[in-house]
């Protein structure tokens, strides 16, 4: 009996908490939503609570973050985004998930949206402009997709003897079809021959690298896309597997094993979304919120990876690095 | 003693007294706080009402400061990265090798991240290289470049600041190209992003509220303390400071109004500072709020002091209006206890100040007024005692008279008895009758002048009583019916109900004396007593047919011995005092006597008595006088008041 009481005693402790939650209907939901899976989200839910934090909000204090994950099915996305509005979320933020973007404008025209692209968001058609959106959303831009050709010619530079450079390329992306044309002028330009491959899931990865092998290719430029920011590793590991030097997009790449990466801190545009969600919370309409654009594109260079490799890198490329990991 | 009983009835006016004290205490109090507090408040008002003058005016001073150091910075900001430029400036593109080149713009572009494209055009206006951190390299492409200002200016002035341009019409940038020194080494062009100037700016410590940002000579927005006010190019432009600086150019804050409105319409106090290359201005915002927060605490703290001066002035005021108070309420219930009659009293002050000597003036005051009082007392007692031996003497005279001066006469009157005996002849005896006639006279005028004189002694007191005068009435009837009767006159007494106030025996006295003088002179017809009411008084009138009296001796015959001078002068006239003893009883008892005659037809005399009540009342017995009073009117049997 005694032992009883003491039991409910405990559940009557653990359950106050929750109580004294239930209490504050004040505390706004914020819809986490990507295209992706969280196993491989960790740093950019990282990056987006760091910055919802700077602007005053945590997740279960004063705030409530309910996460929607794809699972790389966008099929899926427009039942995650139906059941966010339907709960009415304070805001819906698709960090690195354009297709979640879209599907969640689509969705509603009353609840703030704030995305991360690594394209160009005018073009995309989500917002009216740089400067004034307009409408519910907003977010940041990392114009990574625009940093290709720089890319391709970093490592060209790298590897002077590269004549065949294979572009990986997410089918799913808005971009692929800008990506592919800008990747075929700047081989005529750089006088190398490019080979796009494709890859849109995990599967697709190891396919890609199959016909890279088949190809024959002497480099890799792996183009900006959420599914090869969380496939880093393996994507590392592949590329080590191959003997092929590659270009990556963003810095964890690199990190992760990647020989080169030339761009923006992707990281640091999840944590932008994070602010401008927590500014939006605070009252701020995100058509007065202009899209941010990074100022600073970092070239890292992983010297480990260079020698395993077999490869000395030129002084040119070595001189041009923000980092180097060695 | 009558003032001292004053002095009492004055003393009754205790509680408003009191009343009037609490107000003085409470004034003294109110008075004192409100000079003390008038006096802080006064001081504090005054001084808040230029200090939020002086502090916006410093504020606005600290910022202009703040806003030439911005300017400065952001100055030696285009200016660092203008040195940043300057050694790879002077190099002609032909020192050195095109590889040597993208190593140098390669770590130039390292060392300074705002620089997002660098060209190298020379002396001709060829672009030499471009290189960029978005876009590839471009070597050689010897784009002609010649015509365009960063060109043009940077050659005759060796430095060109172009205009801020916003790349996806969101970005600011602009485009710097300096001149080398020699001709050869032709300009070198880079674009800058101003989204940089934001990390200069964040440096300043502006506080909460404040905020700094930078205009084009346009108005436009370059930099912000909010990097998404750039971003969506939020015009500044219009706002009344902003306005006025990039109109009329003057550096310093408006003297008229110092505070002014931001984006937002906050109150703010701004200041502008122009960063001298660019003709750029920075401005820096302080909410008036914030900058005044200090001059609001230093109020607040104020405005304790003012509170801890208000309780102390309090306490202080009831201190001294204690003190004050204190002795004042002494003094006046001392001499309330003098005024009672309490000579005794001392008042006991010693406050040491003048209220102190106050309060000794009252003692020397109450001692007087003791001395003079028991000094008094002394006299009245001296006095009394004089008057008491004086009565003694008298007393003693009147039975030392009554006594031994009767006694020869009544010795007299037996010898004359005896003589009776002893004489047979007629002429004898006729003699004998004389002389036992003039002793009887005598003895009677001897009883009135003793009586006289013991009214004018006033040894005489009126005992008042209630009495129904139809006692006095029957007396006189049975009194003088048979006197009447011998001279053959009627004497009518008219019976009445009334009471009087009055002493019996001696309205009495007058009666029989008014009543004996109608039925002595009465010759004829008769005499008639009766009582009328006339106002609030009765009055008694004695009404006889005598010969009357003549109107000019009307007032003469109450006088000692005056006798009407007449036809009829017979032995048994009086002694003519019986008036003069009415008159003085009458004055005794404050009864009017009134005397109506015509001569010829009779006289009617008339006492006003005032009435009784008609209820007789339970009083003492009727004391008797100290002094006997003897009866008189051809009375021989005296009345003792016993």
């Amino acid at each position: 009996m005694r032992r009883r009481e003491f039991i409910a005693g405990l559940g009557g402790a653990a359950a106050w908490p929750l109580a004294a939650r239930a209490q504050q209907p004040t505390m706004p939901v914020i819809g986490y939503l990507t295209a992706g899976s969280p196993e491989v989200s960790v740093n950019a839910v990282v990056a987006f609570r760091k910055g919802l934090s700077e602007t005053g909000f945590v997740d279960g204090r004063n705030v409530v973050i309910e996460y929607r994950w794809a699972q790389n099915e966008l099929a899926r996305l427009a039942d995650l985004v139906a059941d966010l509005v339907h709960r009415r979320v304070a805001a819906i933020a698709t960090p690195g998930s354009v297709p979640a973007a879209v599907e969640a404008k689509a969705a509603t025209t009353t609840i703030p949206i704030v995305f991360s692209t690594a394209g160009d968001p005018v073009r995309l058609g989500i917002v009216a402009s740089f400067s004034r959106p307009g409408g519910n959303v907003t977010g940041v831009a990392s114009m990574n997709h625009e940093l290709l050709a720089k890319r391709l010619e970093l490592l060209v530079e790298a590897v002077p003897g590269a004549a065949r450079i294979a572009v990986l390329v997410n089918p799913n992306s808005a971009f692929t079809e800008s990506t592919v044309s800008e990747a075929q002028r700047m081989a005529s330009e750089l006088g190398r021959q490019i080979e796009v491959l494709y890859a849109g899931s995990d599967r697709d990865i190891d396919t890609a690298f199959v016909s890279l092998t088949e190809k024959r290719a002497d480099a890799l430029v792996v183009t900006p896309a959420t599914l090869f920011l969380n496939r880093r590793v393996e994507l590392a590991t592949l590329a080590a597997r191959h003997a092929i030097p590659a270009i990556y997009f963003e810095r964890a790449n690199a990190v992760a094993g990647g020989l080169m990466s030339y761009g923006p801190d992707e990281m640091d545009q999840y944590r932008q979304v994070g602010i401008y969600t927590g500014r939006i919370l605070k009252g701020e309409k995100p058509a007065d919120l202009p899209i941010l654009r990074p100022t600073k594109f970092e070239f890292v260079i992983n010297l480990k990876t260079a020698k395993s490799l077999g490869l000395t890198l030129p002084r040119i490329t070595l001189s041009r690095a923000d980092e180097v990991i060695e | 003693v009558n003032f001292l009983r004053r002095g009492s009835a004055a003393g009754k006016q205790g509680p408003g007294q009191r009343k009037v004290r609490g107000r003085l205490f409470l004034k003294y109090v109110a008075l004192f706080v409100a000079v003390v507090c008038l006096a802080l408040l006064s001081n504090d008002l005054f001084q808040l009402r230029f200090s939020i003058r002086d502090y916006m005016a410093m504020s606005t001073r600290i910022q202009q400061g703040q806003a030439e150091i911005a300017a400065a910075k952001i100055g030696q900001f285009v200016t660092e990265i203008e040195g940043q430029i300057g050694w790879i400036a002077h190099l002609a593109w032909a020192d050195s090798q095109p590889d040597e080149w993208r190593f140098d713009v390669a770590r130039l572009l390292r060392q300074v991240p705002p620089i997002m494209e660098f060209a190298k055009i020379d002396d001709l206006g060829r672009e030499r290289l471009r290189v960029s951190r978005v876009a590839p390299e471009v070597v050689g492409s010897l784009a002609d470049r010649s015509r365009e200002p960063s060109f043009v200016e940077a050659v005759s002035n060796k430095v060109y600041y172009g205009p801020v341009y916003f790349r996806v019409e969101s970005e600011p940038y602009m485009t710097l190209s300096v001149a080398g020194v020699r001709r050869d080494a032709g300009v070198s062009v880079v674009e800058l992003n101003l989204k940089f100037i934001r990390d200069v700016i964040a440096q300043f410590k502006l506080g909460n509220g404040g905020r700094a940002y930078v205009l084009d000579a346009a108005g436009r927005l370059i930099a912000h303390s909010d990097l998404t006010m750039v971003l969506s190019r939020t015009d500044f432009s219009q706002l009344r400071h902003v306005r006025s600086a990039l109109s009329g150019g003057s550096t310093g804050p408006p003297e008229d109004d110092l505070a002014t409105e931001d984006i937002n319409g906050r109150r703010i106090l701004a200041a502008h500072a122009e960063i001298a290359p660019l003709g750029w201005r920075v401005f820096v915002e302080t909410p008036v709020e914030e900058a005044l927060a200090p001059l609001y605490e230093a109020t607040r703290r104020t405005g304790l002091v003012l509170v801890a001066a208000l309780i102390l002035a309090s306490l202080a005021g009831l201190f001294l209006a204690r003190r004050m108070v204190v002795p004042i309420r002494s003094l006046v219930a001392g001499a309330a206890r003098i005024g009672s009659g309490d000579l005794g009293q001392r008042i006991s002050i010693t406050s040491g100040d003048e209220f102190e000597i106050l309060g000794a003036q009252f003692n020397s005051m109450a001692a007087q007024l003791q001395d003079s009082y028991a000094s008094l007392e002394r006299k009245v007692d001296e006095r009394t005692r004089e008057l008491e031996l004086a009565n003694l003497a008298k007393s003693r005279f009147i039975a030392v008279a009554s006594h031994d001066l009767r006694q020869p006469l009544h010795a007299l009157g037996l010898f004359v008895g005896q003589l009776h005996g002893h004489v047979r002849s007629t002429e004898g005896r006729q003699l004998v009758e004389r002389i036992d006639g003039a002793v009887l006279n005598m003895n009677e005028l001897f009883t009135v002048l003793l009586d006289i004189s013991k009214l004018d002694a006033g040894v005489l007191v009126p005992d008042l009583t209630e009495f129904p005068v139809d006692h006095l009435l029957k007396r006189m009837d049975a009194t003088f019916a048979a006197a009447a009767g011998a001279k053959g006159l009627s004497l009518r007494v008219v019976a009445s109900s009334a009471w009087v106030r009055s002493d019996s025996i001696l309205l009495e006295r007058i009666l029989q004396n008014l009543v004996a003088n109608a039925v002595r002179f009465a010759a004829h017809g008769g005499v008639v007593v009766g009582c009328r009411r006339r106002g609030a008084a009765l009055r008694i009138d004695v009404c006889d047919s005598g010969p009357g009296i003549p109107k000019d001796q009307q007032r003469n015959v109450f006088g000692e011995f005056y006798q009407l001078a007449g036809p009829r002068q017979d032995q048994h006239r009086g002694l003519g005092l019986g008036l003069a003893i009415v008159d003085r009883l009458c004055r005794l008892l404050g009864h009017r006597l009134e005397l109506a005659s015509t001569p010829g037809k009779g006289s009617r005399f008339a006492i006003f008595v005032p009435p009784g009540g008609r209820t007789t009342r339970n009083r003492p017995a009727p004391q008797p006088p100290p002094v006997p009073f003897g009866s008189a009117g051809g009375q021989a049997r005296a009345h003792h008041r016993r």
